[in-house]
């Protein structure tokens, strides 16, 4: 019976909307990043190797 | 509140010097070496009890009580220890200020410390939820909820305080780590203390299976992933001296993450009671997870183009590289495992045991053994004492990750083959599930000789490091940074948080959301505007793209408090949309048949079942497959467990299923198997458990206990929350006459006589019938 229970739910369409939503999203995010040119992330790339540091005991 | 104060230079008065606090990250490295060996010792001893039952010495020392004690101490005290110090260290270099808080920090390192001492007193005196990496009981759970609040704070605020507009991507991925793993940890660990030390979860069975494992497998996600994925994109780049391969990648990378990762949970429970829709949705966001794995992990090795000779010589380099490519090989079984068919076979098997192994040891311990090398000299100003010594620990680490995982692989295929193995007429070819077991203990050895190699290439570590960091002096790190507060005021907060694509996508979301209360005609309506004004919708918005003006997502890298509100909305989104329908419903309204709750003794022999960490080994959820149902019985129902607080469904099978266990053998056969299971099952690796003979219930908690399970919905009639004591007398004393009949006299408030009892009613959802009577007699009348 649990089975049908859920097969009716109205409730179900709230996943399945949710998965249509979450993959239309992140579509949209993989089209608007690769449209960008490699270049224009190359100061963020770039973050973990400048700030030269120096170094003084404690 | 920092302590070291950032004073401008006389020269440049735009320029100031900064410390960091390293001393943070100096104690988080040296907890995470010694809690790991810890761990991994502990690893050791529970894969020497699965091979030799003699190493189960102790009550408190049984593989069930040391497996949740090992799980523990290796995520939350190995990695978690390991990823504080590779965030503490990298957010203030990528954000150029200091952590907002010293005190802060204190806090965070002291109060983890204490949450793990806590669990590994409490674990094995058998204070555990039984629910799987979420054992911690609830005093400690606020615990660790208010020490994660404490590290958020401090995190958010030295966010706040930052010197570099752009957050980093690493960045991103210790926020979704905090974020995700707040609300999953509080949202599973909800429960109704009955005493200071124990409590029953608040959701029970399909419900608390489902919340478990939304939690359990995000839990990999968002704790033993997305914060190792934010440390590889910082620390890869600066041991191999040349930026990300592709920055856009690592973007992808962490979206997919967030907007899959939350989804594929019930890929855990295929082939359960868990509704078949919930099924199928865990597998295909499993399945679609392969591809920003993958894209995580060749993003990462292509780091080190035109660097491939340093691996040869830099022990660094060689951890990384090895780590990055054992995340691939986790992330490719993943899925694999997650296909309905493959499941079938692997779920409940030691391949399951491998392949997290391969995540654990090779992932995260490796990525840790990288990380540790890199930092220690740079931390105590000086150089590795030992680069034979670490590439002594890379290769017997390797070869000891290769020995685990393939021995569990071998030995996983053997035992599912063997448990579905029938013959020409139909039955089983090993009906004996001690059999099958038997077959594996070569497996078992050569996981312990595996995985003690690698603990001693650990060990190497942690004394290569000791002598590393004696040799040198503790020192902080110093920057000189350009004293320019982030503009605020550049663009208004509204315009991001209200931008164009979240306007559009709200409305998208209404446009589809309504279609679940219209009728068929309307819906098909209503889907295809909402179609029509997603796509027209990007359609204008890059028609809208000025040259030169930032764009929104751009806006959005810069603004940390609204780059984390729309974290959290993706990983809430999914989380409520895969739990909801679930967690809505009327357990009356699924039950085909009337379910009773457990008598009061049953509920006793419950609690003793949960105590000894029975779950870790024993499986109560037979699959719909025919060699399941010929060897357990018919399929688990929902009703079976309905008024499981904790379900106790399980996720490996060292030992037969139990669903189904009430009535299959005599209460002298539980007696007798439970004080030495090799009397009754030989060549049987269960620990012996003679203690639970003379060990007595204390019955004056009993009527508590019915009354928390009354508040989490389990319902239990007035009548007998008062006669608690006196039904449960009665239903021990029936079993304990039926055992002194059968030549073995106990006490009937033993704990063995309310274990069997618990165990004589699984799989009778309607209540043991030998007892129906004496149980009715005890219960005043309505």
């Amino acid at each position: 019976m649990y089975r049908e229970f859920f097969a009716q739910h109205p409730m179900l369409a709230l996943p399945v909307l949710s998965l249509v939503l979450f993959v239309a999203v992140f579509a949209m995010i993989v089209v608007r990043t690769m449209r960008r040119r490699p270049a224009q992330f190359d100061a963020l790339a770039a973050l973990p190797l400048d700030a030269e540091e120096v170094t003084c005991g404690r | 509140m920092s302590h070291e104060p950032e004073t401008p230079t006389t020269a440049e008065s735009s320029l100031i010097r900064i410390r960091y606090n390293d001393q943070l990250t100096r104690q988080f490295v040296a907890a995470s070496i010694l809690w790991g060996i810890v761990g991994m010792l502990v690893g050791v001893l529970a894969a020497l009890q699965l091979a030799f039952h003699g190493a189960n010495v102790a009550p408190y020392l049984t593989f069930g009580r040391l497996r949740p004690l090992h799980t523990n101490a290796v995520i939350f005290a190995f990695v978690g220890n390991m990823l504080f110090a590779g965030i503490y260290y990298s957010t203030q270099r990528l954000l150029k200020t200091r952590v907002a808080s010293d005190l802060l920090g204190k806090v965070h390192f002291w109060g983890w410390q204490a949450i793990i001492v806590s669990a590994a007193v409490s674990l094995p005196l058998g204070y555990t939820q039984a629910k799987e990496y979420a054992e911690l009981e609830w005093p400690i759970d606020i615990a660790v909820t208010l020490i994660w609040v404490v590290f958020a704070v401090n995190f958010f605020w030295t966010l706040a305080k930052r010197r570099e507009k752009h957050l980093y991507v690493a960045i991103w991925f210790y926020i979704a780590t905090i974020v995700t793993v707040a609300m999953l940890y509080i949202v599973n660990n909800l429960a109704m203390p009955w005493s200071p030390m124990k409590s029953y979860s608040l959701f029970g069975g399909v419900q608390d299976a489902l919340t478990q494992w939304w939690y359990g497998h995000n839990a990999v996600a968002f704790f033993l992933t997305t914060p190792i994925l934010g440390i590889m994109y910082y620390f890869l780049p600066k041991a191999a001296g040349r930026p990300v391969y592709s920055y856009r990648l690592s973007v992808i990378h962490f979206w997919a993450l967030v907007f899959m990762y939350i989804w594929a949970g019930p890929h855990h429970l295929l082939y359960t009671a868990l509704p078949e829709w919930a099924q199928t949705l865990g597998m295909i966001f499993s399945v679609m997870l392969w591809a920003p794995s993958w894209g995580g992990m060749l993003n990462g090795l292509l780091t080190l183009r035109g660097a491939w000779d340093k691996v040869r010589t830099d022990p660094v380099l060689k951890f990384f590289v090895a780590g990055v490519t054992f995340y691939g090989m986790a992330t490719f079984e993943g899925p694999l495992l997650s296909i309905k068919s493959v499941n079938g076979l692997a779920h409940y098997t030691d391949w399951i045991v491998g392949h997290v192994h391969e995540g654990a040891l090779g992932w995260n311990g490796f990525m840790a053994a990288g990380m540790f090398y890199w930092l220690v000299p740079r931390l105590y100003k000086t150089r590795l004492h030992s680069k034979a010594a670490a590439d002594v620990h890379f290769w017997i680490g390797t070869v000891g990750i290769l020995l685990y995982v393939i021995s569990m692989w071998v030995g996983g295929i053997t035992q599912g083959l063997m448990w579905r193995a029938v013959n020409d007429q139909g039955a089983l070819v090993y009906p004996n599930f001690v059999e099958t077991l038997m077959a594996l203990r070569p497996m078992y050895w050569t996981r312990l000789i595996g995985g003690t190699m690698y603990l001693t290439g650990f060990c190497l570590m942690a004394w290569n490091l000791w002598v590393t960091a004696r040799s040198g002096e503790a020192t902080d790190g110093e920057a000189m940074v350009l004293d320019t507060p982030i503009a605020r005021d550049e663009v208004p907060w509204t315009r991001v948080a209200f931008g164009t694509p979240v306007v559009l996508t709200a409305v998208v979301v209404a446009i589809f959301m309504s279609i679940a209360v219209m009728s068929e005609v309307a819906s098909v309506t209503f889907a295809s505007i909402g179609v029509f004004v997603a796509i027209s919708g990007v359609i204008a918005l890059q028609l809208s793209r000025e040259e030169g003006r930032p764009t929104w997502h751009r806006l959005v890298e810069g603004r940390a408090v609204i780059f984390t509100v729309l974290t959290v909305l993706a990983v809430f989104v999914g989380g409520v949309a895969e739990l909801i329908p679930s967690l809505v419903i009327n357990r009356a309204e699924i039950a085909t048949v009337r379910t009773r709750p457990y008598t009061p003794l049953e509920l006793e022999g419950r609690d003793l079942y949960i105590r000894e960490g029975c779950y870790n080994c024993h499986s109560q959820m037979i699959r719909p497959m025919r060699a399941e149902t010929i060897r357990y019985g018919e399929p688990s129902r929902l009703e079976d467990s309905i008024f499981d607080h904790p379900f106790q469904w399980g996720s490996k099978r060292t030992g037969p299923d139990l669903a189904r266990e009430g009535g299959r053998y005599p209460n002298l056969w539980h007696l007798r198997h439970l004080a030495d299971p090799r009397s009754t099952s030989p060549g049987s690796n269960m620990p012996a458990y003679p203690h639970l003979s003379t060990a007595r219930v204390d019955l004056s908690r009993t009527a508590g206990k019915l009354e928390a399970m009354r508040a989490v919905g389990v319902p239990y009639r007035p009548a007998e929350l008062s006669a608690a004591r006196e039904i449960a007398q009665a239903q021990a004393q029936a079993i304990a006459a039926d055992l002194s009949a059968n030549g073995a006299p106990v006490a009937p408030d033993s704990e063995a006589v309310a274990l069997i009892a618990y165990l004589q009613r699984l799989g009778r959802p309607q209540g043991n019938p030998d007892h129906a009577a004496v149980v009715t007699a005890a219960t005043p009348a309505h």
